[in-house]
């Protein structure tokens, strides 16, 4: 990895906080661990292996752990896309370097606008490796249609990915519309571990705001739960050593939380799962390929992870309140002991 | 004396969390090899001793244990396996117990754990590991050929029956047909004779069970109890499952967890714990907590847990 010069960059004139960076590099964390349950063969992502170069190996429940999440992620997404026949935008927040726009690409869905934003740190990285590939820049541009460059920015005719700090709501509006933002199109959200970073009240603001600009929308969220218990105190311990503090946590304390901060934030109703539930809404099928890829020696880790991650689940409007993961049978054994 | 002044060094130097030299690693297996290939299926242990469970790598949480349970020659040390994978010290904290093991053999007794295991290594860490440390796999060679020499289980007094998973049907009616079990000659690991230390697990109901994850069989507590009246025993000692309290009695205190590495992972919160077991086989726990940041050396080296971030 070879990071871009990042003098210069545009349009960064928010106040930069220092947790900033530790915050950034949980981008790189993921990033990897993405890479490498892909390469085991969790999932397919052939556009990955272009943003991430490290090869190291995971322990095998933080594999499964990624699995559930990208595949809980996608469940939501493609409820929503068959619902509007891609007549809709994918705003992905917090964005890292998630393949999502590049996979979708290969498949028959169609969106009308995809707009990435996150830290111009990060966007600017993820500019430098698309501009450097021809595969992924590909995907950008049609024949005619032309991609514009800045250091942190990328447009493409319907992909737009924005460095953005989203603490700043004028600047989130500013560069949402430069990326021709359509607010009466049905709108998905994504934020995989995104608004845990970010100071309650500045969350709040941003979800009002959204709620407000936003005609019909839903909203996917990926990110801790339970966070009230030893587990949660380790965890924001061991963080807290790396730089990293879960600012927005108090949203985290339980899948009511989780919920409420939607509600109280101007949304029409939410839905929330723990990451047990939704690896269960997984079909069988498919989760007795991944149990095979690697031996699982211990089950209550996993399990543990599982109760600490949720995927939530919000809705403006009345029209997508049905988008959601299928929890068959709640609760079951997740096949471990 | 002087015969072991090379092996003192050594032990000083993995202390420090230090590793010592490639050649170093394969006379020290070689050694351990005449020792090991000394001991039964079934290895006799005298009281005193301390019993612990799983290490997984976490070297300062072992010097940890050595420090609220004494030092070996001082104490006796029975090791219920798991020495390596997940910490991110596995190759010291394997290397130390097996110097101390060779320096000192009826000080200290090592059994199987079914990360003792080619296979297993490869997944959770201690290839990597190897690889990164030495630049190459003749480390984990010489440690993966001296795991099928180490006893299967352990019994203190002729009382405490000490294994790392626990029962299986195949060959554990009877300590005598455990005692006639070759590691070597292979054979399904979950399901085979070997499946006592890969991964059996006490269940709730009665009779056998398999595990769901494929890891091997489940025992009930009848099975305990049969085999404890027919081979004369109190109760069995095992590890290999991770208990927030350090410890968990099965089956009206026939069957015992000990878990040994606190803060499993860096990230499950849990207490670890020691038995202690005096001349009259009288137990006395001992539960510790991860060894504090400042014992752990320099900051830079401090271990990631992993999460989903």
């Amino acid at each position: 990895m070879e990071p871009p010069a990042s003098a210069g960059i545009a349009g960064s004139t928010h106040k930069f906080h220092p947790c900033d960076e530790a915050v950034i590099a949980t981008n790189d964390d993921a990033s990897d661990c993405k890479r490498c349950a892909v390469r085991l063969g969790y999932w397919k992502d052939d556009y990955i292996g272009y943003f991430v170069r490290n090869q190291e190996r995971k322990a095998p429940e933080i594999n499964r752990g990624y699995f559930a999440r990208v595949k809980g992620v996608e469940m939501c997404v493609e409820k929503f896309l068959k619902k509007t026949s891609g007549n809709c935008q994918i705003i992905n927040l917090g964005c890292g370097f998630d393949t999502l726009y590049f996979r979708l690409r290969d498949t028959a869905h169609q969106v009308k606008n995809f707009i990435e934003l996150d830290f111009p740190t990060v966007t600017a990285r993820k500019c430098y490796t698309i501009k450097r590939n021809k595969a992924l820049l590909a995907r950008i541009h049609d024949e005619d249609g032309e991609v514009r460059l800045s250091p942190t920015d990328l447009h493409g005719p319907s992909y737009h990915l924005m460095g953005v700090d989203l603490r700043n709501l004028d600047e989130v509006d500013s560069k949402l519309q430069q990326a021709e933002v359509d607010y009466s199109l049905p709108t998905i959200f994504l934020a995989e571990c995104v608004l845990v970073y970010i100071e309650a009240q500045n969350c709040r603001n941003l979800l009002k705001w959204i709620a407000q600009k936003f005609q019909a929308a839903v909203f996917v969220n990926y990110e801790q739960v339970n966070m009230n218990d030893r587990f949660g105190d380790v965890m924001l311990n061991n963080l807290r050593g790396r730089g990293c503090s879960l600012a927005g946590v108090e949203s985290c304390l339980s899948l009511d939380t989780q919920r409420n901060r939607f509600k109280d934030s101007g949304w029409t109703g939410a839905r929330a799962w723990d990451m047990v539930q939704v690896y269960e809404s997984i079909s069988a099928a498919e989760r007795q390929r991944i149990e095979r890829l690697e031996m699982l020696d211990e089950g209550e880790l996993l399990l543990q992870l599982f109760q600490h991650y949720c995927l939530v689940v919000a809705w403006l409007g009345v029209a997508f309140q049905d988008i959601d993961i299928t929890v068959e049978e709640l609760m079951s054994s997740l096949n471990i002991d | 004396m002087s015969d072991y002044s090379d092996l003192d060094r050594q032990i000083e130097q993995l202390k420090r969390c230090e590793i010592i030299k490639e050649n170093e690693v394969k006379a020290l297996c070689a050694k351990a090899r005449e020792i090991l290939v000394e001991e039964g299926n079934v290895q006799r242990v005298d009281s005193p001793v301390t019993v612990c469970g799983d290490i997984h790598g976490q070297f300062y949480d072992l010097k940890e244990l050595f420090k609220v349970g004494g030092d070996v020659p001082e104490k006796n040390y029975l090791f219920m396996g798991d020495f390596v994978d997940r910490g991110y010290y596995s190759v010291e904290t394997f290397l130390l117990l097996l110097a101390l093991k060779v320096r000192y053999p009826d000080r200290i007794t090592l059994i199987r754990g079914n990360h003792e295991s080619r296979q297993i290594t490869q997944v959770y860490g201690f290839y990597d590991e190897c690889l990164r440390k030495y630049g190459s796999t003749a480390v984990w060679r010489y440690c993966t050929e001296i795991f099928d020499y180490f006893s299967l289980s352990a019994i203190i007094d002729g009382k405490i029956f000490c294994v790392h998973g626990g029962l299986s049907p195949v060959p554990s009616q009877y300590l005598d047909q455990i005692r006639s079990i070759d590691p070597q000659a292979g054979g399904a690991r979950t399901t085979g004779p070997c499946a006592i230390c890969f991964g059996a697990i006490p269940k709730d109901q009665t009779g056998w069970g398999v595990s769901p994850r494929g890891a091997g069989y489940l025992f009930g507590s009848d099975v305990v109890s049969q085999f404890n009246r027919t081979n004369d025993i109190d109760m069995i000692c095992r590890a290999h499952q991770l208990v927030m309290e350090g410890f968990k009695w099965h089956f009206n205190e026939t069957v015992l967890t000990v878990w040994s590495a606190p803060n499993y992972c860096y990230r499950c919160g849990n207490v670890a714990a020691i038995l202690e077991l005096n001349e009259y086989l009288h137990r006395d726990f001992v539960i510790f907590e991860a060894a504090p940041q400042e014992s752990r050396g320099i900051p830079s080296k401090k271990p990631q847990a992993d999460y989903f971030l």
